[in-house]
C-alpha cells in the first residue's frame, strides 16, 4: 500500500488549512475562523461535533490492546464497519437532539459529549489490537 | 455576511470532502485510509496528539483576549511546543502508549487554554 502518498496529502492539506486560517485571521474579523464556527455549531444544532472529534481522537491516538470482540458480531458487517456505522448513528441521534431541544449547551455538557466520544473511539473503534 | 457565508461553505465543503476521500480509501486496495497512516506512523506522529488536544480546547474551552497579539503569541508558544515534541520524538526511543498520548493531549489542551486565547473584537 502506498502510505507515503497519503501521508504527503495529509501534510499538504494541514499546511494549506493553516494558511487558510492565518489568512482568515489577518483579513477577517473574530467570527470567521474554523474554531469559532465549530464552537458555535456545537453549542447549537450540531451537538454531534464534540462527540465525533472525541471519537476521532480516541480512534487515532488511543485504543484498547485486546480486542473485546475478536469475532464479527454480525455476519453481514465487519466489526470495523459496525463501529463506523454506530458512530454515524450516534451522530445522527445527537444532531436530532440538538435540533429539537433547547437546553443550554454548557461546558459541562460539551465535556461529557466529548469524553463519551473519546471513550467510544478508545473502546469500540480501536486500531491498537491486531 | 456574504463573506461569512462563503467561509462557512468552504469549511463544510473541506470537511465533507475529507470524509468522502476517507470513505473512498476504505474501499481502495492501493491506498491506506487516513487512520491507517496514523496507526503505522504512530511514533512519528505523536506530536499530533498534542496538536489535537490543543485544538479541541481551542475550539470548545477557549478564553477571550482583548488583543490579537495575545492570540498570536499563544499560537507561537503552541507551535514551538509542537515542533519540540516533533523533534524529540525523532531522537528519543520510546513506545507511544495510551498513557503518553493521552497525557500529550491533556498537556496540549491545558497549554492551549492557558497560552492561546481567542481574540474577540471589542464590542462598541
Amino acid at each position: 500500500m502506498d502510505y507515503k502518498t497519503i501521508e504527503i496529502f495529509l501534510i499538504v492539506f494541514a499546511l494549506l488549512y493553516v494558511v487558510f486560517e492565518v489568512v482568515l485571521n489577518v483579513i477577517g474579523n473574530d467570527e470567521d475562523t474554523t474554531n469559532v464556527f465549530l464552537n458555535k455549531w456545537s453549542r447549537g444544532e450540531f451537538l454531534f461535533i464534540p462527540f465525533a472529534l472525541g471519537a476521532i481522537c480516541g480512534h487515532l491516538f488511543l485504543g484498547v490492546y485486546k480486542n473485546p470482540f475478536p469475532n464479527d458480531i454480525f455476519s453481514w458487517i465487519s466489526n470495523e464497519m459496525l463501529a463506523v456505522a454506530l458512530l454515524a448513528l450516534v451522530s445522527i441521534l445527537l444532531w436530532l437532539l440538538g435540533k429539537f431541544s433547547s437546553f443550554q449547551r454548557t461546558n459541562t455538557i460539551i465535556s461529557i459529549i466529548l469524553l463519551s466520544g473519546l471513550a467510544y473511539g478508545h473502546f469500540f473503534w480501536s486500531m491498537r489490537h491486531p | 455576511m456574504k463573506y461569512l457565508k462563503a467561509v462557512r461553505t468552504i469549511i463544510i465543503v473541506v470537511f465533507s470532502a475529507l470524509v468522502l476521500i476517507d470513505l473512498y480509501l476504505v474501499f481502495s486496495e492501493d491506498y491506506p485510509t487516513f487512520s491507517k497512516v496514523f496507526h503505522v506512523y504512530r511514533k512519528g506522529l505523536v506530536w499530533m496528539s498534542f496538536v489535537f488536544g490543543g485544538l479541541i480546547f481551542k475550539i470548545f474551552f477557549n478564553r477571550p483576549a482583548n488583543s490579537w497579539k495575545s492570540e498570536l503569541y499563544g499560537f507561537g508558544v503552541f507551535l514551538a511546543c509542537a515542533i519540540l515534541i516533533f523533534f524529540l520524538a525523532r531522537f528519543i526511543e520510546f513506545t507511544p502508549t495510551n498513557l503518553l498520548e493521552f497525557s500529550l493531549m491533556a498537556v496540549g489542551g491545558i497549554l492551549a487554554r492557558i497560552f492561546w486565547p481567542q481574540y474577540k473584537l471589542p464590542t462598541a
